[in-house]
């Protein structure tokens, strides 16, 4: 303890020292026109991604801590600015602490809803019951998720350096998901046109309170455009609903439900087609109007937020977040029908179908032996294409430019957790 | 300070001194009180005693090699040249690939332990919870999922045919349960199917409600084994067994999703299946316990417990013989110390279970 006190008061003295300097007139101020520059690759990904699958799997999981540990140094390791590389500096043992904490509290939770679920809330319950139960489940769930983003943003900044500087984050958790609470309750109330407001006044807090050395962040938007732009997914949604809607009450739909499964495609083909195949190209639309959002929101955050003297600059589009997710997916499908269709050749004598036929209760297994597969590819192929594109692109279209001055951003006074993100792992609150 | 007998050479470096973001171009070299940090003119920058020398990030071929003082956590020095490493190796011991220090091995030892407690907990902390828990909840509660549960069952185990429902046996059924449930006291209204499989089983599912399959009924020799093997069942009912592995089963997805890391489709798979692995079976203190409950019951209805230990014993030989092993046996372990417990306490049998009418009507329930 008494190290510790020492170290942070020759911290202090150092850091005053170097204060002095700038005063007495030794600053090098520079001026800025950058991108940072990505280097990661996604060969050199492949073995750290499969190592991290093969460990977390023999040890049940508990490798996960040390796992998004190693990626999280890779990716930060190979962004670079003015020729310095970023740092993790958080460790696996970090993480674990926390998900030991959170195992205590959280493990306690669900048991306790699933208790609640299943005696008073089970299928054939009274409807108030259900309801009742499922509001205030979700409400807590939501409560904790946003104590549990604001907290790991915590974590992960205090964990994050550049030239030996650390980033962190003030503010409160608990401020921050009361406020996350009011502003859901409000999207709920509008049907969702309130969202943008919501995510304006969020992100905004976590921007404001985020800082990197002695100097903070500081967003200064507001969310008119952004309002604007949740137009077109929300409206797309609205016609899609609103067509939908109209065919069904046209052509009373709960009738299908009725009608014998031979006969489905005939009553199918009977429907107003163009209204229909309208619908169905506005479903389609949906994801790419629901990306294109995001992309002028991610601009909008960074565009509007300033550090300093120094202003950020993005031209990221909606095929920057896209297409990653795109090859994403192709590729995972491609995997899935080629392990699909070779496991269903090579047990095809397990798919009997006469009864009493060879061994059929296995057909489950294979079922599922083939989904986990599946499941370890898509955890495999994430990091190497989604995750590694996406942050080669924010940072190709990024520009920081102004006047910077090095020697007057002194190190980070906040302290740092000194454990990790246990709720946000135990609320799979993101991937890495 | 530098002086010309050191033989170490020169790394051209960066240094940030982790107070603030300016970068100063240096050179490092290897002195015996630790590795000297110099300005490009010469001037003596600094000295890193070698005991607090480290490496930031391991090393990595296409990048430079980052050093850091223990002293100032934020202080780096990025060498682009890797020879460095092999110049430092000798002095400093953290760059060697040295003894594993002692905070290391308590990490260790603290991950290992928390590892341990927690697959302790699962497997003896929450049966032990869930009888306190099962107590607590009033058993009209659990009629529902009672239900939901035999329908379940129904569905995987009968395909979703109609439970058995001829009306003699029924009501043979419900003479033989009533006959039983006279001697106990209990706040569930016990309710038996008859499940149409050919699977030689029974089973005690929550609210109150016991299914037996029709292969059971088939392979029984007599009224008085069907009678043995649902007191059994009636004591695992009575006794709230089935409340209780309901509890531990939902402790242990709930452990095991926060465990496995949130709650993504596969984790969910993975608990559910764990759970009903670990809870598909009572322990054999619980059998034991439902053997003697079933014991009680037969006395008192003045069947005894003959019916019971010959179906017991009957299985067994089944086992012996090489015969697929039966289902009910297989979720019943130690048979011959049963069969011994079981005989130990009876008492004589006054008067069969059913009359040769209603054992007959019951062996036709499914017709």
């Amino acid at each position: 303890m008494n190290e510790l006190l020492d170290r942070k008061m020759r911290y202090r003295a150092a850091v005053a020292r170097a204060q002095a300097q700038v005063i007495n007139g030794r600053s090098a101020t520079m001026m800025v026109k950058e991108s940072p520059a990505y280097s990661g690759r996604a060969f050199q990904l492949l073995p750290i991604v499969f190592a991290n699958l093969m460990l977390t799997l023999l040890t049940v999981g508990l490798y996960r801590f040390w796992a998004k540990t190693r990626i999280r140094k890779y990716f930060l390791s190979r962004i670079a600015f003015l020729g310095d590389p970023l740092e993790y500096t958080g460790t696996g043992a970090e993480l674990f602490k926390g998900f030991m904490i959170v195992l205590v509290i959280m493990a306690p939770f669900l048991f306790v809803t699933g208790l609640v679920q299943q005696f008073v809330a089970a299928p054939g319950a009274s409807a108030v019951n259900v309801a009742v139960y499922q509001a205030v489940y979700l409400l807590a769930i939501y409560f904790l998720y946003s104590v549990a983003v604001y907290r790991a943003q915590r974590y992960r900044l205090s964990r994050t350096i550049w030239r030996g500087i650390r980033a962190g984050q003030e503010g409160s958790a608990l401020l921050y998901a009361l406020r996350a609470l009011g502003l859901g309750l409000l999207t709920l109330a509008t049907a969702g046109l309130a969202y943008p407001v919501m995510r304006r006044y969020l992100v905004g807090y976590r921007i404001d309170n985020a800082s990197f050395g002695t100097e903070r962040f500081q967003y200064g938007g507001g969310f008119g455009k952004l309002f604007a732009a949740w137009l077109a997914p929300w409206l797309t949604f609205a016609a899609m609903l609103g067509l939908f809607g109209y065919i069904a009450w046209e052509r009373d739909l709960a009738q299908l439900a009725e009608t014998p499964p031979d006969l489905v495609p005939g009553v199918l083909a009977s429907l107003p087609s163009q209204k229909l195949y309208a619908a169905l190209a506005l479903l389609l639309l949906l994801p790419i109007a629901m990306i294109w959002y995001r992309a002028f929101e991610a601009r909008q955050w960074i565009n509007n937020t300033q550090f300093g003297e120094l202003a950020f600059v993005s031209r990221l589009r909606t095929h920057h977040i896209l297409f990653p997710y795109l090859a994403y997916w192709i590729v995972l499908l491609l995997v899935s029908v080629a392990i699909f269709a070779g496991l269903g050749f090579a047990f095809r004598s397990y798919f009997d179908p006469r009864p009493g036929g060879a061994l059929r209760e296995f057909a489950p297994l294979i079922a599922i032996a083939s989904v986990f597969a599946i499941w370890m590819i898509a955890g495999v192929l994430q990091p190497m294409i989604v995750q590694n594109r996406l942050i080669r692109s924010i940072c190709r279209t990024l520009t920081l430019q102004g006047t910077f001055s090095p020697d007057r951003l002194f190190q980070s006074q906040l302290n740092m957790p000194q454990r990790g993100e246990g709720l946000a792992d135990a609320l799979d609150v993101d991937a890495f | 300070m530098s002086t010309p007998s050191e033989p170490s050479p020169d790394f051209p470096a960066r240094l940030n001194d982790g107070h603030s973001a300016a970068v100063r171009n240096a050179v490092v070299r290897a002195a015996p009180r630790g590795l000297v940090i110099a300005a490009l003119d010469g001037a003596e920058i600094g000295c890193w005693a070698w005991d607090d020398v480290h490496l930031a990030e391991r090393p990595a071929p296409d990048r430079s090699i980052r050093l850091s003082s223990r002293r100032d956590p934020g202080s780096r020095l990025a060498i682009a040249d890797h020879a460095v490493l092999t110049t430092l190796r000798p002095h400093a011991h953290y760059l060697r690939r040295g003894p594993v220090s002692a905070r290391q091995v308590w990490t260790a030892a603290g991950i290992a332990a928390a590892f341990a407690a927690t697959i302790a907990f699962f497997i003896f902390g929450l049966p032990w919870i869930a009888r306190p828990v099962a107590a607590l909840i009033p058993a009209s509660w659990e009629e529902p999922v009672g239900d939901s549960t035999v329908e379940i069952i129904n569905q995987v185990f009968a395909r979703g045919r109609k439970l058995c429902d001829g009306a003699d046996g029924s009501a043979a059924l419900q003479t033989l349960t009533r006959k039983l449930a006279a001697s106990v006291d209990t706040s569930y209204d016990i309710r038996v199917s008859v499940a149409d499989s050919g699977m030689v089983n029974a089973l005690a599912a929550p609210g109150g409600r016991v299914v037996i399959f029709r292969g059971l009924i088939e392979r029984a020799r007599s009224a008085d084994e069907v009678a043995g093997v649902l007191a059994h069942e009636m004591a695992h009912v009575v006794r709230r067994h089935p409340t209780q592995g309901m509890i531990a089963s939902l402790g242990w997805s709930a452990l095991l999703s926060v465990f496995t890391g949130g709650a993504s489709l596969s984790n969910e798979a993975t608990a559910r299946l764990a759970a009903h692995l670990a809870t598909s079976a009572y322990g054999r203190e619980l059998e034991a316990e439902a053997d003697e409950g079933a014991l009680a019951m037969l006395n008192a209805a003045g069947i005894g417990s003959a019916g019971l230990a010959s179906f017991f014993r009957s299985m067994e030989r089944q086992e012996k013989a090489g015969i697929q092993l039966p289902e009910y046996l297989s979720t019943h372990p130690q048979t011959n110390k049963r069969i011994e417990a079981v005989t130990k306490g009876a008492a004589t049998a006054r008067k069969p279970a059913l009359s040769d009418v209603e054992w007959k009507s019951l062996k036709a329930i499914c017709r």
